[in-house]
């Protein structure tokens, strides 16, 4: 059977394309959260370490100036009487004393004119100290000292031979409370640089350790946190590649895992919504086909009888319920026409009803009687038709010559028929509906009733008197016949018209759940 | 959603007979239900059935169908199906089916019984 486009199903909502989702990935978060993580250890490890290479050149320094405070102090106490005395074999072995410190540069007693008594300075400089000599002390910045002794002076001036900058201090030497010279020594910061360097040598070591084990324990703490989201990126694209049964393993409570459960019950409900969808659209293919075949088989057109008006009406439920009404043209004043009901709906009735319509058409034409035709038909369907599925079918044959209807019922409602004077006559030959039960079980009547002028014949299905309103009442018989005798005076298309406008009026939009047929045939007046 | 509830009991009178009373819908959907019940008796070789009706509200014709699916079965071994409880509009649908000419309708489960039982 072909199939129009619009019966095929449609393609698959698209879900993500895959490529799209592995796009490539830039930084992952482990390395940025590793690479923010080794930033801060760093940052506060140099704050750190400049920190105390700041306080510990302070304290170098204090220590420094302290020492030379002594050590000058003593040069100056020491050496006054041999100052006032100019004794400058004394004062050679105090400077010599006096150097005998660590770090010292020069150790200088001076008379209060600045002429040199004794000097000693360490091996290896340049300058030239000699007693009788002037002694320029090198110029700096003061540096405050507490309990410094009244004129004495502590700079850091720069080294006259180049290098680090030098401490000097320089102290008044008084005898019984006069001045008789003055004591200058110097203190190199040579050994406060080697400090400084030995201790930032260490700390960069530190700092380096202690960023290595940073960044492992960063990559190893972020691959924790990652370790989750690598999951659910991956859970993501399966289900971006239509991998509806993807569950990820949730592990832990935190925020990680209620997203892994939120994403289990999203793709649970994700899944439930495509099997439902798939339904849907399976199941309005089906309806889509059995229309398609039910459209098919249903007559074109009215046949033209002469001295007669044919009517048809037909609406299929949206469930197509199997109805179908049928002309089967016997000769030129002969016409036989048929209305059917197949139990079953969807495809299987059409399928059922596709059956009975090509057989019932075979074995018309070669029976006279309706109920001998009825008969034969049963006889072919029931070995085939689907375990209980059967057909109602009210048929009969109309001869416009003598104005005679030869009708059977194979376990179908009664048809009506509508005289001149508004009565209505139920015409209800007994029989037993198609495919219930073998041929040697089937029973079935002959009815034979004349068409008087004006008379009207409808056959119909249980769609019409089974429709029901929105209070659940159903049209029902009763109303049925009161709306045909209304409307026996119309034309048979106004008349149909309107009959089925009656029915309309009480369903009043309800949907109809069966498929409603109507078939008229009047003998013109 | 239309329900259908089913109980299927041995008669008291007479155990060989199997007593179907339906209650509520028996429609395309609730057919099913129906058609278990229906393999698992004659899988006992229980054959004899009487299905009453007086507790159901609506048959379609999917219901009516799935009883003629399965009587050819049960005659063949002996059995039937004998319907009681039928409402006056559920007589009319047999009458109108042909239904009546292929089954034994009684006024109740007791008189259904009582046919079995004669011999």
């Amino acid at each position: 059977m072909p199939q129009s486009e619009e019966n095929k199903i449609p393609a698959q909502p698209s879900l993500l394309l895959p490529m799209e989702l592995e796009a490539k990935q830039g930084l992952s978060i482990r390395v940025k959260l590793a690479f923010a993580i080794s930033l801060l250890v760093t940052l506060s490890l140099g704050m750190l370490s400049s920190f105390i290479l700041v306080k510990a050149r302070e304290a170098l320094i204090r220590e420094t100036t302290h020492r030379g405070m002594i050590i000058g102090n003593s040069l100056a106490s020491y050496s006054s009487s041999a100052l006032l005395s100019n004794d400058l074999l004394n004062a050679a072995s105090f400077t010599q004393d006096a150097m005998a410190n660590d770090g010292m540069v020069y150790a200088v007693l001076t008379k209060d004119t600045g002429e040199i008594v004794a000097a000693k300075q360490a091996p290896g400089r340049a300058g030239v100290l000699r007693p009788g000599g002037m002694f320029n002390p090198p110029q700096g910045e003061a540096i405050e000292v507490e309990n410094l002794p009244e004129g004495a002076k502590v700079e850091l001036a720069a080294d006259p031979e180049g290098g680090q900058p030098i401490l000097c201090f320089s102290f008044r030497v008084l005898k019984a409370g006069v001045l008789v010279g003055n004591a200058h020594i110097a203190l190199s910061q040579n050994k406060v640089q080697q400090v400084v360097v030995s201790v930032t040598k260490d700390v960069v070591l530190l700092v380096v350790f202690f960023l290595a084990v940073s960044i492992l324990a960063s990559l190893l703490l972020s691959g924790l946190i990652v370790r989750p989201v690598g999951r659910l990126t991956k859970g993501a694209l399966e289900i971006g590649r239509g991998n509806l049964d993807t569950q990820i393993k949730v592990e832990s409570s935190d925020e990680l895992g209620m997203l892994a459960r939120s994403f289990n019950a999203m793709t649970h409900s994700l899944r439930a919504a495509q099997e439902e969808l798939v339904e849907k659209q399976l199941l309005k293919q089906e309806l889509n086909i059995a229309q398609e075949i039910q459209q098919g088989l249903l007559p074109k057109k009215i046949p033209v009888l002469s001295g007669y008006e044919i009517a048809a009406f037909y609406a299929p439920a949206k469930e197509v319920g199997g109805d179908y009404y049928d002309f089967i043209r016997m000769g030129p004043d002969k016409l036989a026409f048929t209305v059917a009901d197949v139990s079953g709906k969807s495809v299987p009735g059409s399928l059922g009803m596709t059956m009975a319509r090509s057989v019932l058409r075979s074995q018309a034409l070669s029976n006279n009687l309706p109920g001998e035709t009825l008969r034969k038909t049963n006889e072919v369907i029931q070995p085939d038709i689907r375990r209980g599925m059967f057909v109602t079918m009210f048929y009969c044959v109309l001869d416009a010559a003598t104005h005679t209807v030869q009708s059977a019922n194979a376990g179908h409602n009664p048809a009506y028929k509508v005289t001149l004077d508004g009565s209505v006559e139920e015409i209800a030959p007994e029989g037993i509906a198609l495919g219930l039960v073998e041929a040697r079980q089937f029973y079935i009547e002959e009815h034979s009733m004349p068409m008087a002028p004006g008379e009207l014949l409808v056959l119909y299905t249980d769609g019409v008197t089974e429709a029901m309103n929105a209070a659940h009442e159903e049209y029902g018989e009763e109303r049925f016949c009161e709306s045909l005798k209304r409307r026996r005076g119309d034309s048979n298309d106004k008349a149909s018209a309107g009959v089925i406008d009656d029915l309309k009026a009480f369903v009043a939009g309800a949907p109809p759940h069966d498929d409603i047929t109507l078939l008229l045939i009047r003998r013109n007046s | 959603m239309n329900e259908l509830h089913v109980t299927v009991l041995p008669s008291p009178a007479d155990a060989s007979v199997t007593v179907f009373r339906l209650q509520g819908h028996l429609d395309a959907q609730t057919v099913r239900q129906l058609e278990t019940h229906y393999e698992s008796e004659t899988a006992r070789a229980r054959h004899k059935w009487i299905v009453d009706l007086s507790s159901l509200e609506y048959i379609s014709s999917a219901g009516l169908g799935s009883f003629v699916g399965v009587l050819s079965e049960l005659r063949s071994q002996g059995g039937d199906i004998l319907f009681s409880g039928l409402s006056p509009k559920m007589m009319k649908i047999f009458k109108v089916l042909g239904f009546t000419r292929i089954f034994k309708v009684f006024d109740s489960e007791a008189d259904a019984l009582a046919a079995f039982l004669r011999p």
